[in-house]
């Protein structure tokens, strides 16, 4: 992959972390093009004074005090008028707005190493804090309203490391306040940003049971013998434990579980233990039996249509931690601490589940998943699946381009979107966009799919193809193409085609073309199809 | 401050591995006692070198560690040690005998 051009916008020296950034060796690989170093005060008011090269992204990192006069006012003793601090805020977000990226990061502002106001502390017109809490909501609501300017928490950075996030030395002796700490975490924020954005945030949690789920072991004593809840330190933790995993459940994240165990005595602890707070039907799937764990994993991985590479594997047992990365190339297993007591840390510190935003489809997913238990395990899916295809609308857009970013395995191209490329590109005659919902007698699986295509004379090019796996194995994928191709034919096209590009997760969509399209391949990754022919039943 | 070489060694040998963190792979300083340590990288390098392992040290002996004000600085900035008498100068440094 290639690094990715990048520009740092500072009022410090900020060289430190652009040397982290453009050698962090995480993907996505970074190329730091340009690090602007700015003077305080009010270069950034005059967007148009700003370096202007463009690049794919920019990180602005700006303490308060050099761009906000109102907070350079305070640390000077004199009063903050919140709406004189407010209009600053805007000035600074309509720059960071204008700088020539498509996407731009930005710093939330980090209050001034301890600088105790007492009860004035969190007081807007006297305290530093109350000034720089204030100012960072109105930021934060201002890049919200852009779609591609986002915020980056770096109050949390200082919260992690306290006192170790500064360098009152380091200030004065190369203009950066912050410490060598301060930045690295930085970099892993933007890289996992980034990440989220390039859609690699995981999509599936598979779990261990005994002494990873709950305590002890439930073959050997039954539900009853389990340390779950209770006046139990450890029965406590699990618990917990449980809690933060649901809690990825509601925000989209599958959970599954992969356990050698009877399934019936499993099964029941799972629904019948009081204190348990995963049940069945809170899972996915899962495959409780005798069978090697890495040949469970991956199956539960395909059954699911998540691949390994979108998948988390949590196992107490070191051995089938072992089993399951070998297995299945791509996978993340996590080492995982001994002590139960730390596991709810250990999951937070997992960063691969953040998402830019979500979706009302990221809520239901979990739910449908379950819906549709009963379903994979034998019901035709054909017999059931409703396939409705309509122009994208503005409402649309959000899922439409969360879609086309997230999605990997039945995806033509793995092109990659910001509402700022998508809406003028959709905006030339040539070209139009559909989605397509999918429901089923089970669950209705919400915006699952999408398609662009491109008109030049006779011939009608699919540019985007992308469909969520969830709904994968159910011919949603041929009614999206016939759709293309009527739309094609509607528009006195003769002849359809679609480019497909490989990348490493894309295989079942080369599959589908290949196997499935009624299109033939040129040999050159292009399918093509006169008109007149249709997709195969 | 009472610290061994052996652990002032490793705390400064750890700071080095912090910066190559933040240089290219043609530039990484070699961790060896005879690298020229300040030749090695520019003058922006040097300082986050020397405050890496003003922490470093502070986080192994648990007391403040200041390698930026006196003799030392000079020293260690203008004297162009090798990691070796880098190492051997903090150490000095810090049971307050002359490097």
């Amino acid at each position: 992959m290639s690094a990715v051009p990048t520009a740092v916008y500072s009022t410090i020296n900020a060289s430190l972390f652009a040397r982290f950034l453009a050698n962090d060796a995480a993907e996505p690989l970074l190329a730091v093009a340009a690090e602007h170093s700015l003077l305080p005060g009010s270069a950034f008011a005059d967007a148009g004074a700003l370096p202007s090269a463009p690049v794919d992204v920019a990180i602005v990192v700006a303490p308060p005090e050099s761009v906000l006069t109102s907070v350079a006012g305070l640390l000077g003793g004199a009063p903050c008028d919140p709406q004189t601090l407010r209009d600053e805020v805007d000035a600074f977000a309509a720059a960071v707005s204008a700088l020539p990226a498509r996407l731009v990061l930005v710093a939330t502002w980090v209050v001034p190493r301890r600088y105790s106001g007492g009860v004035l502390a969190l007081d807007e017109r006297w305290g530093l804090d109350g000034a720089v809490g204030a100012a960072n909501a109105r930021l934060l609501a201002r890049l919200r309203e852009t779609g591609t300017r986002h915020a980056l928490n770096a109050a949390g950075w200082q919260a992690t490391l306290g006192e170790r996030a500064h360098s009152a030395k380091n200030r004065y002796l190369t203009h950066d306040p912050y410490a060598f700490d301060f930045w690295k975490l930085a970099v892993a924020e933007v890289k996992a940003a980034l990440a989220s954005f390039g859609g690699a945030a995981k999509k599936l949690v598979v779990l261990d049971l005994d002494n990873t789920l709950w305590g002890g072991e439930v073959g050997d004593g039954g539900a009853e013998s389990l340390r779950l809840g209770g006046h139990d330190p450890v029965g406590e933790a699990f618990v917990a434990f449980q809690r933060e995993l649901l809690a990825l459940r509601r925000r989209g994240v599958l959970l599954a579980v992969a356990s050698k165990n009877d399934a019936a005595i499993a099964l029941a602890a799972l629904d019948g233990h009081p204190e348990q707070v995963i049940r069945s039907g809170d899972l996915a799937g899962w495959a409780i039996d005798w069978n090697d764990k890495g040949y469970n994993v991956g199956m539960l991985c395909e059954r699911l249509g998540i691949a390994a590479a979108d998948t988390v594997f949590i196992d107490d047992n070191p051995a089938e931690r072992g089993a399951v990365a070998a297995a299945l190339p791509g996978i993340t297993v996590p080492d995982w601490p001994a002590n139960p007591l730390l596991y709810v840390d250990a999951l937070r510190r997992i960063d691969l589940f953040d998402v830019p935003f979500v979706t009302d489809e990221d809520l239901a997913r979990a739910r449908t998943y379950a819906a549709t238990r009963s379903l994979r395990a034998g019901v035709p899916h054909d017999r059931v699946t409703r396939v409705d295809v309509r122009p994208l609308s503005a409402a649309d857009a959000p899922r439409a381009l969360q879609l086309l970013n997230k999605t990997n395995q039945m995806n033509l191209t793995t092109r990659r979107f910001t509402a700022t490329d998508l809406q003028p590109w959709l905006a030339q005659t040539d070209r139009a966009a559909w989605v397509v919902r999918v429901a089923d007698e089970y669950a209705d699986y919400g915006l699952t799919g999408a398609f662009a295509l491109q008109f030049e004379g006779a011939v009608c090019t699919v540019t985007d193809l992308v469909m969520s796996c969830r709904v994968m194995g159910r011919g949603v994928e041929k009614r999206m193409l016939e759709r293309a191709m009527d739309e094609a034919r509607a528009r006195g096209c003769v002849r359809v085609e679609a480019r497909f590009v490989p990348t490493q997760r894309n295989e079942p969509m080369r599959r589908f073309l290949a196997e499935r399209s009624g299109l033939t391949d040129g040999g050159d990754g292009c399918f093509s199809a006169g008109l007149d022919a249709r997709v195969p039943a | 401050m009472n610290l061994s070489r052996e652990a002032v060694e490793t705390a400064v040998y750890g700071a080095v591995s912090d910066l190559n963190e933040s240089l290219p792979g043609d530039q990484r300083v070699a961790l060896s006692g005879t690298t020229d340590i300040f030749a090695a990288v520019d003058s922006l390098a040097a300082l986050n070198l020397l405050l890496r392992i003003e922490e470093r040290v502070a986080e192994a002996s648990g007391a403040p560690c200041d390698l930026t004000e006196g003799d030392l600085y000079e020293t260690t900035l203008f004297a162009s040690p090798t990691l070796d008498q880098l190492v051997n100068a903090v150490h000095a440094s810090l049971v307050g005998a002359a490097p």
